[in-house]
């Protein structure tokens, strides 16, 4: 069965923002405005105007207003969003759009809350335990400083993990399945705004231009060979995608 | 159909127009909320105008421009745990404007004193480094070492502590110069009815421990260790006011090291006025409480220190 929750919007704010219950808990609250918002906008518009000018309308309206909220929410709670994280936020924003389009909710908004909620929940437990291992803290509150503990927790590579797992526990409870999600929609801009590797020897611009490269390469190798993995209902497509991009950044991420 | 693509473009301006309005608001909204947020985290009505790289700066955990000059945040390690302090430099990232402990676990009535403003005051407007009176640094041992070239006058110097300390005694340290040279020094303490800590220790009534060396043992190897060395330099007593320069000797040695300096000054004919040609500030510490004193010092100082790196 189908998700009804935006998966690939999910995916992204948790790969973003599990770095702490804080990001985690405000991120979900966000996605959450966003595709009630698509949905709203989609059921507003859908009779009196075009296909192409309500796809647009609902990409637009949903992009701008999600970025507005992220923007506003986490200078709520003192942390300024730079621009590419800001681009990222409203990438979230059309990810719950096209959600909404591709998907026919029609306006089942106690669905879409109900699976939301324990994507969200799930996202929140594994950002207090991301928070716990990396700054000993939890919602910004020290708990205790142990050897084990280590700031690598917080980095970009436990976020994809944080993020395939969520999903994966969700759709375990739920009994449902990631499929007709697209995780290039995700891939792409992670890999461009925080690409695993640098490359100094030939200059920023080749360096960059190899680094985006071979990642997307991997990527779409390992993508292809995915296809013919036994993972488990819970894991297919989107999760296993999502903990297969953040092995590829711990391996990549040694060079 | 034509009236259908009109009402299409028309909402797709519409929206665009509302979404941009929104970004643009959220924009202007995000920076009063986070300038108020800035200005009402420190306390101070300082705006942070520009993050600094910390890097690995030891120590430093955030710094940051502010209109008034720099803020840094540091965390050290005191008696019951981390210290953290918010340091305020001026634009010369020398002279300090205000340093407030933001979070510690220090001993109740002891260490934690040092959040009280009798301690921070000090610091307001001095220039740093700072050091602490009773803690040794860099800059006091430069100052022993520099001992043997400073003209000793002959006769006998005492120094003694003002009030006594956790334990009720008070220090007193007699140094003897002739020729120039130390020749005796005696280091004792007596508690508040006349009550020599030397006799008590010899006697049994004071015990360290059972199998060591009695106090009194130990501070005539310190004593005689100074006459031997003719300087206090080579001492460098640690953050817990103990030294490992002289065999046998557990003791905390900060206060005899302080009234020894003291006896020294007399004899130079320089008193405590040579504290006033050091780079640097000299500070009080919180009686009985010199880890978290120096723990705090030593945050001021790493802030400073990375400040000097700062471009």
């Amino acid at each position: 069965m189908k998700v009804k929750y935006p998966a690939e919007a999910f995916a992204l704010s948790l790969i973003l923002s599990s770095g702490t219950m804080k990001g985690a808990f405000l991120s979900g609250v966000l996605v959450l405005l966003a595709v009630v918002l698509a949905e709203f906008l989609k059921n507003l518009l859908e009779d009196g105007i075009p296909l192409w000018s309500l796809r647009l309308c609902v990409y637009v309206g949903t992009g701008g207003i999600c970025g507005a909220a992220f923007y506003l929410g986490f200078a709520a709670v003192g942390e300024e969003l730079w621009a590419g994280l800001w681009l990222m936020t409203v990438l979230i924003g059309l990810l719950s759009a096209r959600h909404v389009l591709k998907s026919s909710l029609e306006a089942d908004y106690d669905g879409i809350f109900w699976e939301s909620a324990f994507v969200w929940g799930m996202g929140i437990l594994l950002a207090a335990a991301r928070e716990l291992l990396a700054e000993g803290e939890i919602f910004g509150y020290p708990l205790f400083q142990a050897s084990f503990q280590s700031k690598s927790f917080g980095d970009v590579i436990f976020g994809f993990l944080a993020a395939g797992l969520a999903l994966a526990f969700a759709n375990a409870v739920l009994k449902k399945k990631c499929t007709d999600t697209q995780s290039w929609y995700l891939a792409v801009p992670m890999i461009v705004f925080a690409r695993p590797f640098e490359m100094v020897s030939f200059g920023s611009v080749i360096g960059a231009v190899w680094t985006i490269g071979v990642s997307l390469a991997l990527f779409f190798s390992i993508k292809k060979t995915l296809k013919f993995s036994r993972t488990g209902p819970a894991y297919r497509g989107l999760p296993a995608e999502m903990l297969s991009l953040g092995f590829l950044y711990m391996i990549l991420s040694i060079y | 159909m034509k009236n259908q693509q009109i009402r299409g473009i028309l909402a797709l301006l519409i929206v665009t127009v509302l979404s941009f309005g929104v970004i643009a608001g959220s924009r202007a909204l995000g920076q009063d909320l986070l300038a108020a947020k800035n200005s009402g985290s420190q306390g101070t009505g300082q705006t942070v105008t520009e993050e600094l790289e910390v890097g690995g700066a030891e120590h430093v955990k955030r710094a940051a421009k502010t209109q008034e000059g720099y803020l840094v945040s540091v965390t050290t390690s005191g008696y019951g745990g981390d210290i953290h302090m918010d340091v305020y430099f001026q634009q010369d990232k020398e002279t300090i404007s205000k340093v407030e402990v933001t979070e510690q676990t220090e001993t109740e009535g002891v260490g934690s004193r040092i959040t009280e403003a009798e301690f921070l005051s000090q610091f307001e407007g001095a220039k740093a480094p700072v050091f602490l009176n009773s803690i040794s640094s860099g800059m006091q041992e430069q100052e022993a070492d520099g001992q043997e070239e400073r003209k000793l006058s002959d006769g006998t110097y005492e120094a003694k502590t003002e009030e006594a300390d956790s334990s009720g005694y008070t220090d007193q340290v007699t140094m003897t110069v002739k020729d120039g040279r130390i020749t005796e020094v005696t280091w004792d303490a007596a508690d508040e009815e006349g009550n020599k800590k030397s006799v008590l220790s010899e006697t049994g009534v004071y015990v360290m421990t059972e199998d060591g060396p009695t106090w009194k043992e130990q501070a005539e190897a310190l004593a005689d260790a100074v006459v031997a060395n003719q300087s206090l330099g080579f001492l460098s007593p640690d953050n817990q006011g103990k030294t490992d320069a002289v065999s046998g000797v557990s003791i905390a040695v900060t206060g005899f090291v302080r009234l020894a300096q003291q006896c020294l000054d007399q004899a130079a004919g320089a008193q405590t006025e040579a504290a006033g040609v050091r780079e640097g500030t000299q500070a009080g510490a919180v009686s009985g409480a010199t880890i978290s004193s120096s723990a705090a010092a030593a945050g001021i100082n790493a802030a400073y220190e990375f400040l000097k790196t700062v471009k």
